[in-house]
């Protein structure tokens, strides 16, 4: 006779042995969609120039993440502004665009001495660090600030870095994202600035010039420590007096 | 009484050689008009072969059952391995002579070729893998007289099909292999086998569905299948005595089928 309660565990035991393959076949579907899932929802979806910068950086220090954090720049932050915006609230005054000239060729150019820029403390004191973008600030600051103000320089060399950006979008080519970087620093748009830098430092990450106006952006928007960092890494990567020099310079406050 | 109908079906999957038993499928009909066909050709020997289960005995069985009217024919089931007792079963059974106890080779061939037949007779060979290799090359020799017909069957697997190439080959005019059943033809035999029984209502309960996880356990060989409803219908029985409430009879369900197959050793 047959003993139908053992029968009945021998089969449980049969149907548990048949199921293993088809648990551990979900078991490792579950896990590729949830490493798939994980990845795919991980931060890659900002720019270009975020990830390769940080690529070359994170070997050693994760600091442009430190210093993206700071500056809380966003995807928003780095697109394009409306045409309005770039033009400063207020001119208080002008004066001719070779400064802009003089700027294509070398990408070594510091920062135009002949206007009148005050000290990274005055010129950004109302800049929050968080929440608000830069260029909410460097484009929004009160008439009372107006000392503080980027310089207007002429509608032609306003037109002029529109032409300049319109090429660069098309050509990607760092020299002129370097000329962009380098007229958005002279006019104290600085998150601009910082901006084309890093659009250049992705294309090139051994871009000296993207180096050192992302780190003068950094300091004329009171990131002085970042900007010491970002040079910091620059220097381990590659012996740069002129960098060097900059960061002397930042340190000792004596940027200009 | 329910667990009488389980009994009865258990019964009727016994595995037997009883030529009552034979289902008569379709594919295995055309098999055995074939083997009839053969036998009526001037031939020496024919060779039956396939696997275990595939219903070679019983074709055998029934070819003797429906011929030994018309013609002298014997049958050997199982293997008379010893030369001496073969030879005297031979001159027994198909020259009515019972010889005595010393009886040689020589002396059936010559009392063989002495005899005349209307009809030739036929041998039966069953389970022919068994027979050694001596005893075989006489059963050559007495084929070569042409005075007997030998039907063999064989397993089929490679080493005895490796004998049945040696020992054959020149002798056998004609092979016949026999096949599991397709999962339509187990379907037919389980039906057909309880319906000769006149379980109806059981034969209802194997559908598609059900068939074709026994031909899943069985790969459709007859013996097998035998002996998996054999275990299902006393899994049956126990469950109707024992668990009454854990168990329906008006349908099967897979849980059964596999207990089944659990019982009968196709799983474990």
């Amino acid at each position: 006779m047959i003993n139908i309660h053992e029968l009945e565990r021998q089969w449980k035991a049969y149907k548990r042995k048949k199921r293993l393959p088809y648990v551990y076949a979900s078991v490792i579907a579950f896990a590729i969609t949830l490493t798939y899932v994980i990845w795919s929802a991980t931060p890659k979806t900002e720019s270009l120039m975020h990830k390769q910068v940080i690529e070359t950086v994170t070997n050693e220090i994760p600091m442009i993440e430190v210093v993206q954090d700071e500056l809380n720049t966003t995807k928003t932050l780095i697109e394009p502004q409306p045409k309005e915006k770039l033009q400063p609230p207020l001119a208080q005054e002008l004066k001719p665009s070779f400064e802009f000239l003089k700027q294509i060729k070398p990408v070594k150019s510091m920062p135009p001495v002949t206007s009148p820029e005050p000290k990274p403390s005055q010129s950004f004191a109302t800049i929050p660090v968080s929440p608000k973008p830069i260029a909410q600030n460097s484009t929004t600051q009160s008439p009372s600030t107006t000392h503080d103000a980027p310089v207007l320089s002429t509608s032609q060399t306003k037109e002029k870095i529109q032409n300049l950006v319109e090429r660069f979008a098309q050509s990607k080519n760092p020299h002129l994202g370097i000329v962009i970087a380098q007229q958005y620093l002279d006019l104290k748009v600085y998150d601009k600035a910082y901006h084309y830098a890093l659009e250049v430092n992705a294309i090139d990450q051994n871009n000296e010039p993207s180096w050192l106006i992302a780190a003068k952006a950094l300091y004329y928007t009171d990131k002085k420590d970042p900007a010491q960092q970002l040079l910091s890494t620059y220097l381990n990567r590659k012996n740069s007096a002129e960098a060097s020099k900059l960061l002397h310079q930042i340190r000792t406050g004596t940027l200009r | 009484m329910q667990s009488d109908l389980y009994t009865q079906a258990k019964a009727s999957f016994l595995d037997t050689v009883d030529v009552n038993e034979y289902i008569q499928l379709d594919r295995v009909s055309t098999i055995y008009n074939t083997l009839k066909t053969t036998i009526e050709k001037p031939l020496k020997m024919v060779l039956l072969f396939g696997r275990p289960g595939t219903g070679k005995s019983m074709m055998l069985n029934r070819l003797y059952t429906e011929l030994k009217k018309g013609q002298p024919i014997a049958i050997y089931h199982t293997p008379l391995v010893d030369e001496l007792e073969f030879l005297k079963a031979l001159a027994r059974d198909l020259l009515g002579f019972r010889p005595f106890e010393t009886f040689s080779f020589t002396q059936f061939i010559e009392l063989l070729e002495n005899k005349s037949f209307d009809i030739t007779p036929l041998v039966l060979l069953d389970e022919a893998q068994l027979y050694s290799d001596a005893l075989m090359e006489k059963i050559r020799l007495i084929s070569d007289t042409r005075k007997v017909k030998f039907i063999i069957t064989l397993h089929k697997t490679d080493q005895e099909d490796l004998i049945a190439k040696e020992h054959f080959q020149t002798r056998i005019w004609d092979s016949i292999e026999l096949h599991n059943a397709s999962k339509q033809e187990l379907l037919s035999y389980i039906q057909k086998k309880l319906l000769k029984h006149g379980l109806f209502d059981l034969a209802n309960l194997f559908q598609k569905r059900e068939v074709g996880l026994i031909y899943k356990f069985t790969k459709g060989n007859y013996r097998d299948t035998n002996k998996f409803l054999y275990n299902f219908f006393e899994l049956c029985n126990a469950y109707v005595e024992q668990m009454p409430h854990k168990f329906s009879t008006q349908r099967i369900t897979p849980k059964h089928l596999e207990m089944a197959a659990l019982q009968a050793g196709f799983a474990s």
